[in-house]
């Protein structure tokens, strides 16, 4: 029944070269721009809720421990789905798990915004949130087989971007939503309109070059880097690739701890941000939440730069941009926490930087983790980083909560700050990483 | 030329983005130790800008000061600079030292170090001289723009010269197989002098307030002395972290800007001088292992020449003497009745025996002959046999793990002559009852023991004299060492390099 789900197998190769350049230049444009519409409309029923929230407290449906709960369930599941819908979406056609995916997510947003009862909010949420897995692996499964190494980082980042442009328009349309007409009406049109998506996906989505009948986007360029990746161990069985490759993969494991770490901070200033500026620094929340939407800006282009940056200046190796970025985060942390003006524009500008510096790793991470996996587990290995991500996204719930309970705003900034710091210092091996391979010939000279 | 203008673009578009973003972070992080929004951009994004401009070719120092401009600009509109104009005339005045270093030939890193530090002291003591002339305080600009030079150029240089010496490539699949390189004893060393640095900062109590600032010296000359400048700078910026956490929230900005400046100047002086030493001593080393080379080439050359000659002598003389002998055995032969004719012919014939004789001996001394037919094991049991050891009722012990191929000539020839020489030495003074020979392999050496129970050493006879001189210093020219003792009986011990150089060619 589910047979069209599964990921066709390769066609018989289309000889003519300037067919074959005609529909990669065609799909690669095409695919690029519908992941881009799809992942930022995931970001419409993910955050749906979020911002649909005011108006459920002022209502008297839930309360803030409610939420937090329904938070961390969210986070959590979220995070397990990724992986595995990462494991069965190597294996899957990206053209309908995503569509099929967004559609779900929108018909359980429009049930969310039918439903009156905390337990099936519960219920709906976690399920929603397993939809929202469906998201990501397939976007990195057509990232590595339609982009090729050299040129990947400029094309992922500006995928990447889907991220910041759903998270800024989001707030924007449910708010407005929920002003007018209620927060029901503020979970029901986002559904609509993923279910719209989810359709149009189906229609415009594509799966693998080989699928199609084209070569391998390696072969296609000539990237020589690509074609090494593709031939790594071709002979091995999907269960071996995930074992050897990614389980037993000792760098993807740094990735993940990387990526908890990354996100920690990244949720913390998301989550916490609108709290942060109306409580301390005495803000409404309308402009509470514009500055938080600076960093969705900030994260949009330091994205851009990450990605760009590394293929250009350090070859396609994601470690160096990563230490950089990494090392912003901290100072951008530090100046947020010790900003003396309360302007909106200072502490607006301090939100952006912190998510300029964010948005590259929580980037390069997942691109790297692709990258240094099997060609044909690069859902996998990105959503075996997913998973550890959104770990940290729930530590930065309700025990970071706990933690301001104690030692209050200092101790939110201590605890961001030296995640931060520890993210950085998870990198060094994976820039020592490459080091044996420069330096072999003199290393095997030496006596 | 189209492409390679939008490349400029691009990178400089990026680059600029990084410096703003890392400018307005330090800015805000300077604010709180300045006081002032003026004053805080003397500090950190003082030594920001200084520090990138250094480092970074120059067709990108346009886009970068055009950034600070902007920014300045904007910041002035946001929170009020008025000085504003002041920091940007100050940082076009610095280009002048900043081109200036870039000038400079430099070939060591302790040399980059010293024009790092010249360039900041300039650097900032034009800005400062800006601010003096504009009627401001112009000490407190020259606190401030030393401090936060010193402290982010030298973060700046540790970071991109890590950054650009490896050739980045990037990274695939293949990284499966490679081990993580942990370097678990460093990172160690790193954090638990960080955390020893920032217990002394926030944990000592105030009666010993005078003891605290000695302890930022500490960990720089530990890690100077361990990983060179990169270790001081990099322990320097720990320490800066140390000291801002440890004494941002009491109220003595004065005084912490001046720990900063001190420590940040250790840092790079102490880093500079040990850098210095490192470099002579790595030289030094690099010149000794070339002389010790050389020496063993030579010993090495030495012994192929002699082979070629013993060769060459047992050969020709060898057959021409027989010649000779034969031919006056037959002039004998054809006058027989001839007794002047007999009598020459013995007299030949007696003459070419004893050049025989001599010849033999002659080449017994240039080399062992036994060393170009057997085994070196074999030659030091004939060695045995030859000098009647038993006969003289001595026992003897040879217990040989030594394989020929892994000796190279001069090897072989040397511990045969350490043989010769020890046994020679026992028959004549030692009055021993037994003798043992070890030789074996010992990870990296080659030893070999010469022990009996005789007498040891007569009182006035030192080992140089003792027939072993030249053979000590050949063992010393292989790189090897002999060592002497007569504790009970004598003990010989000689120790050579494990491994086999290169045969000379020809």
């Amino acid at each position: 029944m589910l047979s069209f789900m599964r990921s066709a197998p390769p066609q018989p190769l289309i000889r003519d070269q300037a067919e074959i350049d005609a529909s990669y230049r065609h799909w690669r444009l095409h695919i690029l721009l519908t992941m881009y519409l799809g992942y930022a409309v995931f970001y419409f029923t993910r955050k749906s809720f979020n911002f649909a929230m005011p108006d459920m407290l002022a209502d008297g449906m839930l309360d803030k421990s409610d939420i937090g709960m329904l938070w961390t369930l969210f986070y959590i599941t979220y995070g397990c789905s990724k992986f595995f819908s990462g494991i069965i979406s190597d294996r899957a056609n990206p053209r309908y798990f995503m569509g099929l995916g967004l559609m779900a997510t929108g018909v359980i947003n429009i049930l969310f915004g039918l439903s009156s009862s905390l337990w099936l909010f519960a219920a709906l949420w976690v399920a929603n949130a397993f939809f929202q897995g469906w998201g990501w692996p397939p976007c990195s499964k057509l990232l590595t087989s339609w982009y090729s190494r050299t040129e990947r980082g400029f094309w992922w980042s500006a995928w990447n971007t889907a991220h910041n442009v759903g998270g800024a328009l989001i707030p924007l349309i449910v708010s407005t939503i929920a002003l007018q007409h209620g927060w029901r009406y503020g979970m029901i049109v986002p559904g609509i309109i993923a279910i719209l998506t989810g359709l149009f996906l189906c229609w415009r989505l594509r799966d693998t070059p080989s699928a199609m009948g084209l070569p391998t986007v390696g072969e296609w360029r000539q990237d020589a880097l690509e074609i090494a990746q593709q031939t790594q161990d071709a002979g091995l069985s999907p269960r071996q690739i995930l074992r050897k490759y990614v389980l037993g993969n000792p760098y993807i494991w740094l990735l993940a701890c990387c990526y908890v770490l990354v996100y920690v901070v990244r949720t913390a200033i998301n989550d916490w941000g609108n709290l942060y500026m109306t409580e301390q620094r005495g803000f409404n929340l309308m402009s509470a939440n514009s500055a938080i939407s600076m960093f969705e800006v900030g994260g949009f282009i330091g994205a851009l730069v990450a990605g760009w940056g590394s293929d250009k200046l350090f070859n396609g190796n994601r470690g160096p941009m990563n230490l950089i970025f990494a090392v912003g985060i901290l100072l951008a942390v530090g100046s947020l926490w010790l900003m003396p003006f309360f302007s909106y524009v200072m502490q607006a500008a301090c939100f952006f930087t912190i998510g300029f510096f964010v948005f590259g790793p929580q980037m390069l991470i997942g691109m790297a983790a692709a990258e240094c996996s099997h060609k044909n587990s690069a859902g996998a290995a990105t959503g075996f980083v997913g998973l550890f991500a959104y770990m940290g996204a729930a530590l930065s719930g309700y025990p970071l909560a706990k933690v301001m309970e104690i030692w209050h705003w200092n101790g939110f900034f201590v605890v961001i700050s030296v995640a931060a710091g520890v993210s950085a210092l998870l990198l060094l091996p994976f820039l020592k990483a490459q080091a044996p391979r420069t330096q072999s010939p003199e290393a095997e000279l030496a006596p | 030329m189209i492409s390679r203008l939008a490349s400029y673009v691009a990178i400089s578009l990026a680059a600029s983005f990084i410096f703003a973003a890392g400018w307005f972070c330090l800015w805000s992080i300077s604010l709180h130790l300045a006081g002032s929004p003026i004053r805080a951009g003397l500090l950190f994004p003082f030594g920001l800008r200084l520090g990138l401009l250094l480092q970074s070719p120059i067709a990108y120092w346009p886009p970068l000061l055009l950034c600070e401009s902007l920014l300045l600009y904007w910041l002035n509109q946001e929170v009020g600079l008025p000085l504003w104009p002041l920091i940007q005339a100050g940082s076009l005045l610095t280009l002048l030292p900043l081109l200036i270093a870039r000038r400079q030939q430099v070939r060591n890193d302790w040399q980059q170090l010293l024009v790092l530090l010249a360039t900041v002291t300039v650097a900032a003591l034009l800005q400062s001289l800006l601010w003096h002339l504009a009627g401001e305080d112009g000490l407190t600009a020259l606190l401030l723009t030393l401090t936060g030079g010193l402290t982010l150029t030298s973060t700046c240089m540790l970071i991109w010269h890590y950054l650009t010496r490896a050739t980045w490539v990037p990274l695939g699949p293949a990284l499966v197989d490679q081990p993580v390189d942990w370097r678990f004893r460093h990172l160690v060393w790193y954090l638990l002098l960080f955390v020893l640095s920032l217990w002394l900062q926030l944990g000592l109590p105030d009666s010993l307030v005078r003891f605290t600032p000695f302890c930022l010296a500490i960990p720089i000359m530990a890690m100077a002395w361990r990983y060179g400048w990169q270790g001081a700078l990099l322990a320097t910026l720990m320490n800066t972290v140390a000291l801002m956490a440890g004494q941002a929230w009491h109220e003595h900005p004065l005084d912490l800007l001046l720990s900063l400046l001190a420590q940040s100047l250790t840092g790079l002086l102490l880093g500079a001088g040990i850098q210095r030493q490192r470099e002579l001593n790595q030289a030094l080393t690099r010149q000794l292992a070339h002389n010790r080379q050389l020496t063993e080439r030579l010993l090495e050359t030495e012994e192929s020449i002699r082979k070629e000659v013993a060769r060459e002598l047992h050969d020709d003389i060898g057959q021409t003497i027989t010649a000779i002998r034969t031919q006056a055995g037959i002039v004998w032969r054809l006058a027989p009745d001839n007794a002047g004719v007999g009598q020459s012919s013995a007299l030949i014939e007696t003459l070419s025996l004893g050049i025989y004789d001599a010849v033999r001996g002659l080449l017994g001394r240039l080399r062992p002959r036994q060393l170009d037919d057997m085994s070196l094991e074999q030659a030091v049991r004939g060695l045995l046999r030859e000098l009647e050891l038993e006969r003289r009722g001595i026992v003897t012990r040879l217990e040989w793990q030594l394989a020929d191929e892994g000796l190279s000539d001069a090897q072989r020839v040397t511990l045969f002559r350490v043989c010769q020489e020890g046994l020679n030495n026992v028959v004549k003074h030692a009055n021993a009852s037994s003798v043992t020979i070890r030789a074996h392999r010992q990870a990296e050496r080659l030893l070999l023991l010469l022990e009996d129970d005789g007498c040891g050493l007569p009182e006035h006879r030192t080992p140089q004299g003792y027939g072993l001189l030249g053979i000590r210093e050949r063992v010393q020219a292989l790189g090897g060492s002999l060592q002497l003792s007569c504790i009970h009986g004598t003990q010989l011990t000689v120790a050579l390099p494990n491994r086999k150089r290169e045969e000379p060619h020809g």
